[in-house]
């Protein structure tokens, strides 16, 4: 049964339009033979009475308004105020998206350099529905653990391949996503953590450049930076950019988890006149890239545009994509084979991963899922026999040193994180990278908000939480019973719906296999 | 307010002209407001004959020197609500107590208010999409 003392809205909403009229009415009269001054009130009034009849007689876009007059503003008010209250008040520790407070709460922890050990035990929940960690009996003991080294390029005994010494690297966010002191705050904080930082496509990285971390330099689908006016490659700028001591490595990103199939997106809001001189781009209007490279329209064209970035750039030269059709990353890895050409990485962008801005349907229903993707690709490079002629990094939502590690015995050889770091600068998750509006001046150009940003201070917390999850790392490997990250391998995962993650890599069970890890691996 | 979709539609930047009505609103109000704080006697006589001398000629000036101000900053939009409400009221007191000519001016008083109405009008209807809390609705 309704409970009987219920508000009654409609009749609330009647009786405000009809008195506010005969109050202000009744105002104006008391301030004609009273005194002039409650004239104060009359006016307002009048306008309050001019814009109910206009929501009640003259506007026809919004029904509440027409309906129930000026008292139906309280909607649009609280709907406003929605997400800082739910975000605030009514979500629970493990309900938001894309990362829950828990999740949030231990990047916060280790970039501000506080313990992040928890009490009485885990809030997720546990349902065999996820990727989980399969430790060892013997754990080995610290001494024992080797550092990690992976040297990019090292296949094609370049003079100039790149060694990382930890499995982390800052992923791909451009000037133009992020605003200059958020670049500059996590170039200082790679520098200080020693691991290198991707440009992300906003052409000349003059930002990135300032703070002297090793760059690897992306070049999107509109080439920003190293293009032709007709958006191909132009080589002589290209040489020019690889030959900048702090650019290491180039990436050619073909797709990208957010919005596969799309081109990068930079919203009309945050272009400055700086921006726009940088990557060549008109002022006022949204920056569209195309959603494929000029010079790549097949697997063959593909590879040999690779080759041509090889050649032209003297570094190692990576690829970046998101998995979508299966048979055509066969085709490709088949035109390298056929070629003799290999990418010296293949970064694999998990559907689940991260942008400034994208189109809803393309961030939520395009991609292979990261943990899906990943044991595919490893497994085809292995079906072709070259495995061995590419390292292999995975991006997508890798935040805590967990998930991380799962990443990393399924295949990959080093991970990929853009959003990790956003939270050490302080991200809080306001969802409003798109609008040059974000409240912490992360991802927003305008001088107010990026005043907040303190650089050093947040450089440090960047390179806090980098050193936070080495020691994890740490601790990990030897509770999983393995000497160094590159020994981690599927035997250490538990994977939805098996025991074993190695025997889901068999040829004649793989369609099978991923339907099952579609079916399973949704956390509830 | 959180808003991620990039397709949502955003008002471009206003018309240049209506910095014709801009400054013309926030010149007169700038203007206006310093004859009253500072006791200019056609004012004292008005507000003398709205029985509100002196303090509610100060408060009227202060309330349109703020006009002025707000007219030039970035809430411009806000600014010409306000004036509109400063010039209702002083269309009231016209209308009711002071007639169209004052103090023998052949009605230049009531022209400059309708001036500085027609302004504040113009400038708050092409920018009222940025009026905060209602501006989405209008």
């Amino acid at each position: 049964m309704a409970l009987s003392f219920a508000v009654d809205l409609e009749k609330v909403s009647r009786a405000a339009n009809i008195s506010i009229p005969i109050v202000t009415g009744l105002s104006f009269l008391a301030g004609n033979y009273l005194t002039f001054y409650l004239h104060f009130v009359t006016v307002p009034l009048i306008m309050l009475t001019g814009l109910n009849l206009y929501y009640l007689h003259g506007q026809r876009s919004h029904a509440l308004l027409a309906n129930y007059g000026i008292l139906a503003q309280m909607r649009y008010l609280f709907e406003s105020l929605g997400p800082e209250f739910r975000q605030y008040l009514f979500m629970s520790d493990t309900e938001e998206r894309p990362f829950n407070r828990v999740e949030r709460a231990e990047v916060y922890r280790k970039a501000k350099g506080i313990d992040s050990a928890s009490a009485f035990g885990s809030q997720l929940q546990f349902g065999g529905a996820d990727f989980k960690l399969l430790h060892s009996m013997y754990p080995v003991p610290k001494e024992e653990l080797e550092p990690y080294r992976l040297t990019i390029g090292e296949e094609r005994e370049l003079d100039q391949a790149y060694t990382l010494d930890k499995p982390l690297m800052i992923s791909a966010m451009s000037y133009g996503s992020l605003g200059s002191h958020a670049v500059r705050a996590l170039a200082r904080g790679a520098k200080k953590a020693g691991i290198p930082m991707n440009t992300g496509e906003g052409g000349y990285p003059k930002y990135h450049l300032m703070e002297g971390c090793d760059l690897i330099f992306q070049m999107g689908t509109a080439k920003f930076g190293v293009r032709h006016e007709d958006g191909t490659l132009d080589d002589e700028r290209l040489a020019k950019l690889a030959a900048e001591d702090a650019v290491k490595v180039i990436e050619i990103k073909l797709s990208q988890g957010a919005k596969p199939g799309k081109g990068g997106l930079l919203p009309k809001e945050k272009i400055t006149q700086e921006i726009a001189e940088l990557r060549g781009v008109p002022l006022g209007k949204d920056v569209v890239s195309p959603p494929f490279h000029a010079e790549c329209r097949d697997a063959a064209s593909t590879v040999a545009f690779i080759r041509r970035v090889q050649e032209v750039s003297g570094l190692p030269v990576g690829i970046k994509l998101c998995l979508g059709r299966d048979t055509e990353l066969v085709a490709l890895l088949r035109a390298m084979k056929e070629q003799d050409v290999f990418p010296d990485y293949l970064s694999i962008d998990g559907a689940e991963g991260g942008t400034g801005a994208a189109p809803k349907a393309f961030m939520d229903d395009f991609g292979v899922p990261l943990l899906e993707a990943l044991p595919v690709v490893d497994a085809r490079l292995k079906d072709e026999e070259i495995r061995h002629k590419m390292k292999l990094f995975a991006a997508g939502k890798l935040i805590s040193p967990g998930k991380q590690l799962i990443a990393l015995s399924l295949g990959a050889d080093a991970v990929y994180s853009a959003r990790g770091f956003m939270l050490a600068l302080g991200c809080i998750q306001a969802l409003q990278c798109n609008a040059n509006t974000c409240p912490v001046g992360i991802t927003t150009h305008r001088p107010e908000l990026q005043r907040g940003l303190d650089i050093e201070g947040k450089a440090q917390r960047v390179a806090n939480y980098v050193h936070a999850l080495e020691h994890d790392w740490e601790e990990a490997l030897s509770a999983l019973g393995k000497r160094s990250l590159r020994e981690l391998s599927p035997e250490n995962v538990l994977m939805p719906g098996r025991l074993q993650g190695d025997t889901i890599l068999t040829r004649e069970d793989e369609q099978q296999n991923l339907i099952n890890l579609r079916r399973v691996s949704r956390r509830p | 307010m959180g808003s991620a979709d990039p397709a949502t539609p955003k008002h471009g930047p206003p018309p240049l002209w209506l910095w014709g009505p801009r400054l013309i609103a926030a010149g007169v109000m700038a203007f206006v407001a310093y004859l009253k704080l500072t006791d200019n006697p056609a004012d004292i006589a008005i507000f003398t004959q709205l029985g509100m001398e002196p303090h509610g000629r100060y408060l009227v000036g202060a309330i349109e020197g703020f006009c002025a101000l707000v007219l030039l900053s970035p809430y411009a939009p806000v600014g010409a609500v306000m004036t509109s409400g400063v010039m209702l009221g002083a269309i009231i007191a016209h209308a009711t107590k002071l007639g169209l000519i004052v103090n023998g001016d052949g009605g230049k008083h009531v022209g400059l208010l309708a001036l500085v109405f027609l302004s504040s009008l113009l400038l708050a209807f092409f920018r009222r999409r940025e009026l905060p809390l209602i501006g989405d609705t209008l």
